[in-house]
């Protein structure tokens, strides 16, 4: 039977003393799609729940050169606000795809992160826009890249009673160009199969990739960055030839797994046919960024 | 006509669109407990010890029932073998072991819990092919002592071989210019109605009983009910709640008898829902199957011979298998000229749920494959897979192979239109591909019956005895029947669903027969109605009653319709309660030739209807995505009664073919389901369907009402075959078997073999 | 267990309610209030049947807690009247035969009502994005469709 005594704090302080008093017994209610899900089922069974509404300021944009989004903010909300960011795009298409309205409407940025499903849709994009996460605890702030913070399915680096309060993405480069793109079992609301990000910024010349970031979800213990890929195409014309050079390098990165969506195989392949375009596409979307100057 | 053909409200769209409507799901009774099943978690075991003292010792559980204390019993059925609840072996994970029932759901769930079940694995089988073979373990070591339909043809873990052999096949072969032979394969889908299944029991205190429930078969679920409680069928009443989708899902009982034993031994109402994990996993989803085909064939297209062998995975128990296996016979026979078949078709057990019938039992399997295989023998003998087909459909008159004469066949303008609809002639562009796939279904008979009465005020009540499940046959198809024949304003009709107790004996709302015989017994009702109402205005109009008509809500002298009199008024005057009638609609068997068939339980399509399905994708080659970009599907329905709701179902069975050809499928891995959720079992969502353009073509059938035929089920027939045809042209590669995912077809497009995945 | 007091604001009517934290806000809108229109299944979120407005929002009622909607304005099937008694949205469902069994009707009329107030000329593309989250075994979809879009960009859309 699921039971649990619900708190609603009205400071972030209080939020952290909650969570540090009742330890593992605590849970975070952001969004609360994912939780409810694992209750029924058994996976999680927190005799308290700390509800992170009573602390509305950690929802929200905020622009300070970069753009820092507050963990509490709606996956909608957030995609509402970026829509027409240019370089935001990948951001964007990515909580477009998570799941149905409903869920969007409700399901937070912040949760999404720390639920770290190995197909989190939002991780890809925010990987390759170099986010860095703000964290408090009992011992105070911290933060930390979200490259590292993922470990594995559904572990991350959350220290005991702590909670995250912001994605911190830094200010970028003026050419640059976003892209997301998952392929699933049905044309809409599914996990993903295999989701590719990629971020590239162009150099002063308009045609040289100066910073090339690629990233990939469900396609290994957690959403990372395919590096190797990124090496090969940093500093070199993105022609297409290179970026399936580099997509063929990314699929060997990959470590997917066989299961009742999809096998391994056919994962590799997706990583492939998917980071190929995902490049090329983030490259043209950064041209136009340079012609729109 | 007046009303039919029209586009006319459905009686029940209203407190639909309101929120108003009561389904199963918010039907409730004041004192009622809550019911829960205790399934096997092992897929064939004996049982050796089911322990509910810990259960029947909790505060809050009023009820709990074991196999052990019922000795099954045996269940009605096309042959009687499964318990009501396991009592020695379990055969399947998922099977009813026990029952309980307490004072809230989440008791009962905790009180199921602790019930302990002690097993003794055997063996299990879960490949038909392997389970049919000599010297397979047997999954009911009884099984030749168990009741059974005559005619059956059975053995071991064969429930039924059904066959059909005209002409001579070897002959065939021998005179034919081309021999192809081809295989496929379909897996199980299920029917996933967006309402759960419900059912609530009440015991009085004099014994009778009576189960509200979201059955489809009102008469089916007292019969198996009065047999568990060993009482005569009289003294059990079934009502009807309102259906939020069945497809065949709720035409068994599978709750009804639990919750009667339960509400009896407790004393109080139960009521219980499969909750959605449980249906995913242990429901009745649809035969998984594997076909042989091979076909001779002219080297101008004209076919001479077809031999079929499928294997139909009928699951842990006999179910639907035997019957289905029959319906299967017919399908692959085809709507084609043929001199020579010989079509073979086994229901074979494995220790898995036993599957049963979901919109259209048989039709997509068999079609699928024969559809396939007729597109891979036109592209090898060099024809046009519309032309090869035109070459060879039957035409009117014509003999089934199953020696049915043929009327009212309109499958050539159904081949014609659909392939119009996406320019067939017009070739697709690159990664695009069209493909079509024709067919023919039944419209079921067996008996429905119906009463009418011209009630105060003028309104034309009509009782009908079967739930109005979805697609509009008795809320939208029926009413506007009435109200043609008796001329009176659609608002004037009222359909009142009975219960048993109350109602007309009916056979039930399934296999495309609704409309065909709750209609025709309705307009039989009307006949005798009308006789008596214009027996009571002869003498008010003084005018003898051939020489009246039923008009605009009243009845007038034909020659000079001012002379009226409303039905409203002569309703007043009936003081002896006249003016009502009663009809019967029970169709005549279909003549066949018996001789050409055994064990065939469905040997004949009453009333048979044709349709043609076409459909444009487009497959992406890097990914294997498929996207439905066209589809056009026409379907003969003798009479479109109602536009809205015959588009309606063309519109919903190609969804749900578009799920089963690309998405849908129910995984097991060691017998176990492992996605029985949403999550993981793909239903077609708004983005996967297109715009989906129904044509309808009318060929009139003698018997239905105004010549209407079945269409509940066939659209779900032809989409499999239909994609799998554009898939195979637009992708270059041909996939045998269902679904037809991307991951399958990429693999194909990189020649590798299906990928390994967690499997049986 | 504690229960806690909170205040549902349904249709425009309030209900203080004490309810216990793990109750969702189907579970009382069905069982506590008797607002039946609202319907339940697969406790997923993957179905949408059991579609609410909160504040606007159309969201699964079935992963929403009781305790979350206090104060917020929650709209349900039974809410969505119209001048003549209808919504647009329902009066078009029926004429474009958009209701077969009817059991997900509630759930996407309550979408489409949320997306038509936010946004009462929508694309194709935004169409199918509000509605993606809905299921519907029956129609196959194409009848809805035409329904709300006969509803979207007429003077009604936004009310």
């Amino acid at each position: 039977m699921i039971r649990f005594e619900f708190h609603e704090p009205a400071s972030l302080e209080e939020v952290v003393a909650l969570l540090d008093h009742y330890g593992e017994e605590a849970a975070v209610l952001a969004g609360g799609t994912a939780l409810l899900i694992d209750m029924r089922h058994g996976e999680r069974q927190p005799g308290h729940l700390i509800s992170l509404w009573g602390t509305p300021q950690l929802a929200g944009l905020r622009w300070n050169g970069g753009l820092g989004i507050g963990a509490l903010t709606t996956v909608r909300q957030m995609a509402d606000e970026l829509e027409s960011v240019q370089p935001m795009r990948g951001l964007v298409e990515a909580a477009r795809l998570l799941g149905g309205l409903q869920v969007q409407n409700v399901a937070t940025v912040g949760g999404n992160l720390c639920k770290a499903s190995p197909g989190a849709d939002l991780a890809p994009p925010l990987l390759v826009l170099d986010a860095t996460l703000r964290l408090r605890g009992p011992g105070g702030e911290r933060t930390t890249p979200l490259e590292g913070f993922l470990t594995g399915p559904d572990r991350t680096d959350l220290r005991p009673a702590e909670v995250l309060t912001e994605i911190e993405v830094p200010e970028l480069p003026p050419q640059t160009g976003t892209s997301f793109l998952k392929v699933m079992r049905r044309h809409a609301v599914d996990c993903s199969i295999v989701a590719v990000a990629a971020c590239v910024s162009l150099a002063e010349d308009g045609e040289t990739a100066s910073q090339v970031r690629i990233a990939l979800g469900a396609a290994a213990p957690a959403p990372f960055r395919a590096k190797r890929a990124e090496e090969l195409l940093t500093g070199a014309i993105l022609k297409p030839s290179l970026a399936r050079e580099a997509a063929r390098l990314a699929r060997d990165e990959a470590r997917p797994i066989s299961d009742v969506r999809a096998s391994a195989e056919y994962r590799q392949m997706l990583v492939e046919a998917l980071v190929e375009r995902a490049v090329l596409l983030a490259a043209e979307r950064a041209k136009a960024a340079q012609e729109r100057q | 006509m007046r009303v039919v053909g029209r586009r006319l409200p459905r009686l029940d769209a209203l407190a639909k669109v309101k929120g108003e409507y009561i389904y199963g799901m918010d039907f409730n009774l004041e004192g009622q407990l809550y019911g829960k099943v205790v399934r096997s978690t092992q897929p064939h075991a004996r049982l050796l010890e089911v322990d509910a003292k810990e259960a029947r010792a909790m505060r809050g559980v009023r009820a709990v029932l074991t196999g052990a204390e019922l000795s099954g019993p045996l269940m009605p059925g096309v042959v009687w073998d499964q318990p009501l609840l396991a009592f020695d072996r379990v055969r399947y994970v998922g099977e009813p072991i026990a029952a309980v029932a307490a004072i809230s759901p989440e008791l009962a769930d905790e009180a199921a819990r602790r019930i302990t079940v002690r097993y003794d694995p055997l063996p299990a089988l879960f490949d038909p092919q392997i389970s049919m073979q000599d010297g397979a373990p047997l999954l009911h070591e009884s099984w030749a002592s168990y009741k059974a339909e005559a005619g059956l043809v059975r053995q071991g873990n064969v429930c039924c071989h059904a066959a059909l052999h005209h002409g001579d096949i070897e002959r065939g072969f021998a005179t034919a210019d081309f021999v192809f032979e081809d295989s496929f394969s379909t897996e199980s889908v299920h029917q996933s109605h967006v309402e759960p299944r419900v059912a609530i029991g009440a015991v009085c205190a004099d014994g009778l009983v009576t189960v509200y429930s979201n059955t489809q078969l009102p008469y089916w679920a007292r019969t198996n009910v009065a047999h568990a409680m060993s009482l005569p069928e009289g003294d059990v009443r079934i009502v009807l709640l309102g259906i939020g989708g069945a497809f065949g899902s709720k035409l068994y009982p599978q709750l009804e008898p639990l919750v009667a034993l339960l509400a009896r031994k407790a004393g109080r109402p139960v009521r219980m829902v499969t909750p959605l994990e449980e249906e995913l996993a242990a429901g009745l989803p649809r035969l998984p199957s594997r076909v042989t085909l091979k076909t001779g064939v002219k080297k101008d297209g004209t076919l001479v011979a077809r031999q079929a062998r499928l294997i139909l995975d009928t699951g842990a128990y006999a179910g639907s298998g035997p019957e289905i296996a029959s319906v299967c016979i017919l399908v692959l026979a085809g709507p084609y000229r043929t001199p020579h078949v010989q079509l073979d078709a086994y229901a074979v057990h494995t220790n898995k749920t036993n599957f049963g019938a979901f919109r259209g039992p048989g039709g997509p399997q068999a079609n699928f494959a024969l559809e396939s295989h007729l597109d891979m023998v036109a592209e090898r003998i060099g024809l046009d897979a519309l032309e090869f087909r035109l070459r060879n459909i039957v035409e009117e008159g014509d003999q089934a192979a199953n020696g049915q004469v043929l009327k009212g066949v309109g499958l050539r303008e159904c081949l014609e239109k659909a392939a119009a609809a996406i320019e067939w002639g017009k070739p697709a562009g690159p990664n695009r591909g069209k493909g079509l796939a024709c067919g023919w279904w039944t419209t079921t008979g067996g008996l429905s019956g119906s009463r009418a009465r011209l009630d105060v005020g003028g309104k034309i009540v009509v009782t009908v005895g079967t739930q109005e499940i979805g697609t509009g046959a008795i809320m939208g198809g029926v009413p506007l029947v009435v109200a043609e024949r008796m001329g009176v304003p659609l608002e004037d009709v009222r359909i009142v669903v009975a219960d048993t107790a109350t109602g007309p004996w009916d056979f039930g709302s399934q296999g495309s027969r609704t409309l065909f015989n709750v209609g025709r017994a309705a307009l039989l009702a009307c006949d005798e109605l009308e006789t008596r109402v214009k027996t009571l205005a002869e003498k008010i109009l003084e005018a003898p009653a051939d020489q009246l008509e039923l008009r605009d809500g009243g009845v007038v002298v034909r020659a000079s319709p001012e002379e009226r009199v409303p039905l409203a008024k002569l309703a007043e005057l009936d003081t002896r309660g006249e003016l009502q009638g009663r009809g019967q609609s029970y169709p005549d068997p279909v003549a066949h030739d018996q001789a050409r068939m055994t064990s065939c339980l469905y040997p004949a399509f009453h009333y048979p209807s044709f349709h043609c399905h076409a459909a444009e994708v487009e497959v992406d080659p890097g990914t294997g995505e498929v996207t439905v970009l066209r589809y056009a599907a026409a379907h003969d329905v003798g009479r479109a009664v109602n536009p809205n709701l015959v588009e309606g179902q063309i519109h919903g069975g190609v969804a749900q073919g578009i799920g089963m050809a690309l998405m849908e499928e129910i995984v097991y891995q060691d017998g176990r389901v492992i996605n029985n959720n949403w999550t993981d079992y793909k239903l077609p969502t708004m983005a996967d369907v297109p715009d989906v353009q129904a044509i309808i073509v009318e060929h009139l059938s003698e018997a239905g009402p105004f010549g209407a035929k079945g269409l509940g089920e066939s659209p779900v027939i032809e989409p499999p075959g239909a994609l799998a045809n554009a898939i195979a042209r637009a992708a270059g590669v041909r996939i045998t078997s269902l679904p037809i995912t991307a991951e399958r077809i990429l693999m194909a497009l990189k020649g590798e073999s299906s990928a390994a995945r967690p499997r049986r | 267990m504690t229960r806690m007091a909170i205040l549902l604001n349904v249709n425009g009517e309030e209900f203080p309610l004490d309810v216990e934290p793990h109750r969702t806000l189907l579970e009382v809108l069905r069982e506590d209030l008797s607002l039946k229109g609202t319907k339940a299944n697969c406790q997923e979120g993957e179905c949408g049947a059991c579609t609410v407005m909160v504040d606007g929002l159309a969201v699964n009622a079935c992963l929403y807690l009781a305790v979350r909607a206090d104060r917020k304005r929650i709209v349900t099937i039974e809410g969505l009247v119209g001048k003549d008694g209808l919504h647009p949205l329902q009066e078009a469902f029926v004429r474009h035969g958009g209701v077969q069994c009817g059991y997900c009707t509630p759930g996407f009329i309550v979408s489409a009502a949320a997306l038509l107030q936010a946004n009462p000329h929508p694309s194709e593309d935004e169409l199918a994005q509000a509605l993606v989250g809905n299921i519907c075994r029956c129609t196959g979809y194409v009848a809805i469709r035409q329904a709300v879009r006969s509803v979207a960009g007429s003077q009604e859309a936004g009310s």
